[in-house]
């Protein structure tokens, strides 16, 4: 698998903030990749590095394999970014906001393309009615329509369920899944809850204080957590034991008859993160 | 350059404005109508003459320029800072639009409304003025051209510059619409005493009006070839300094 996205060293500094101290990431083409990281810990700063919203102060970033500094056409259409922040321009209507964001990128009309994106994130019957009359979740699906108007091959999500309902953010993984298994799209999301990295990443970072310190596939951070076995015996107390990820619980428990009852906690991504990040 | 991003940024900066065509268009020819109504109506017959042309027929095309020239700079103007408040300039940075493609998109969308609110002024002085008609048409299309673009670039930098309101709100109160009025709009300069005469000569606005003066009535202060000239070497320079702004991502960058 080639390269989508290549950080080398990529440093940026706000006044007396390190907000990122050499930054060094690979995506691979195809690949869904999870940037985590708490409030401040310079994961906005690198995706705006990336759009060239942010000047950063030095290192290399590469867009499937050509620099973005040099090839920067190239990358800006290759690339969809939903940003952090819901923006649109009031003036206008979804439909014509997602045409004119397509005409920005210099391509041509795709009316099907168009009935696609509105369909497939329950825009269509609101596609002609003034921007500011959507609701919240409807405002965020634009937001995506808009970073996808353009058929990028890399889409980037910065935290795009943030506030947004149960139900919606379902249907927003499931659309995600099908861009990348159906349309091949390579996706980094960046993402404050942690359950959305674990239900769709295959690939994890988490970046700290402007340093990534951790960058692994799913599974392999996952086993950094280990299992835990609670028991409840028949007395009323309860006790915990930690398994090994190939340890049978059976025979931790040994011949022990005072069980009543058994639960396994299997590891998750957020007491690895807080295990990670808590330093 | 690629003519669908260039098309689409200035359908988008004109299709703004048209969304909101009463305050954008309609208003500034209302105002042209209330100035006909008191300079022309009420006042025309105390006013002296100047060039041989009345009072009300002098001052309209100055005042077509005038209200052409701060449209022009409004529609960039507020078009950047709105999309500023909005978060939108992210937008245009992630977009491959190149400097010279952003430099012409805005240049446009202000000269369309400047160019829409001169014809439409000039249509309803019209029914004020007798034997309203250009001398040298090619000269004014092409002076109206020029003011409206030069303002509309002056109201890139100026969006681009701003970080608020107030900025823009305060460029256009002490700069732009003093220039306009004392650039000779309802006078000639020649009515003027010495020193404010020459004073006159460091407003820009002032070979504007002397052009647009001379492509309708055949009439000027200053030689035509100078005020054209003028105004040629401003909208050369204000583009010039539009796009490295752009090019550079001049106060847009964090």
């Amino acid at each position: 698998m080639s390269v989508a996205l290549k950080f080398h060293n990529v440093k940026k500094q706000f006044d007396k903030l390190e907000a990122l101290k050499g930054v060094s990431l690979e995506i691979k083409e195809g690949e869904f990749f999870a940037l985590l990281g708490q409030n401040g810990a310079g994961k906005t700063t690198l995706i705006n590095c990336l759009a060239g919203v942010t000047k950063r102060d030095s290192g290399e970033i590469e867009v499937l394999g050509k620099n973005i500094d040099t090839h920067s056409t190239f990358a800006k259409t290759s690339v969809g970014i939903v940003a952090q922040e819901v923006a649109f321009d009031p003036f206008f209507g979804p439909a014509e906001i997602l045409r004119m964001q397509r005409g920005m990128y210099g391509l041509r009309q795709n009316e099907e393309h168009l009935d696609w994106l509105l369909e497939k994130l329950s825009l269509q019957d609101k596609k002609n009615v003034r921007s500011r009359k959507l609701s919240g979740g409807m405002r965020r699906r634009l937001m995506i329509a808009k970073a996808l108007v353009h058929e990028p091959k890399i889409l980037i999500l910065d935290e795009p369920t943030a506030g947004v309902d149960v139900e919606l953010r379902q249907g927003l993984w499931k659309f995600l899944e099908e861009l990348r298994q159906k349309h091949g799209v390579t996706i980094l999301l960046t993402t404050h809850y942690l359950e959305e990295a674990q239900a769709l990443a295959d690939r994890i970072a988490i970046i700290h204080k402007g340093e990534i310190i951790v960058n692994e596939e799913k599974k392999q951070l996952l086993k950094r957590q280990k299992r835990i076995l609670e028991i409840e015996t028949t007395d009323g107390k309860t006790e915990s034991f930690e398994l090994e990820s190939d340890e049978n619980p059976l025979i931790k428990l040994g011949q022990r008859t005072d069980i009543k009852d058994l639960t396994i906690r299997e590891p998750k991504l957020e007491d690895v993160f807080l295990d990670l990040t808590k330093a | 350059m690629n003519l669908i991003r260039l098309y689409t940024l200035a359908y988008k900066e004109t299709h703004r404005f048209l969304k909101v065509w009463m305050q954008t268009v309609f208003s500034p020819v209302v105002i042209a109508v209330m100035y006909f109504a008191v300079f022309g109506g009420a006042l025309s017959s105390r006013i002296v003459e100047f060039n041989n042309i009345p009072y009300l027929a002098f001052i309209v095309p100055g005042l077509a320029l005038l209200q052409a020239t701060t449209n022009a700079f409004q529609n960039p103007s507020s078009s950047l800072i709105i999309a500023r408040y909005q978060g939108l300039l992210p937008d245009l940075l992630m977009s491959p639009l190149t400097a010279m493609e952003k430099t012409l998109g805005y240049l446009l969308g202000g000269v369309i409304r400047g160019v829409m609110v001169t014809i439409l002024i000039f249509v309803v002085a019209a029914f004020f003025v007798r034997d309203f008609w250009p001398e040298h048409w090619f000269a004014l299309a092409l002076i109206t051209f020029l003011a409206s673009g030069t303002f509309s670039l002056m109201g890139t930098l100026v969006g681009i510059w701003s970080k608020t309101f107030d900025g823009v709100a305060g460029i256009t109160t002490f700069v732009i619409t003093p220039m306009a009025f004392l650039g000779g709009v309802f006078y000639s300069i020649n009515a003027l005493p010495e020193m404010a005469r020459q004073l006159s000569h460091f407003n820009p606005f002032f070979y504007f009006v002397d052009a647009t003066r001379w492509a309708f009535f055949g009439v000027n202060d200053i030689a035509p070839a100078l005020s054209f000239g003028v105004a040629i070497a401003l909208f050369v320079i204000f583009f010039a300094l539009t796009y490295s702004a752009f090019a550079t991502d001049w106060r847009m960058k964090n």
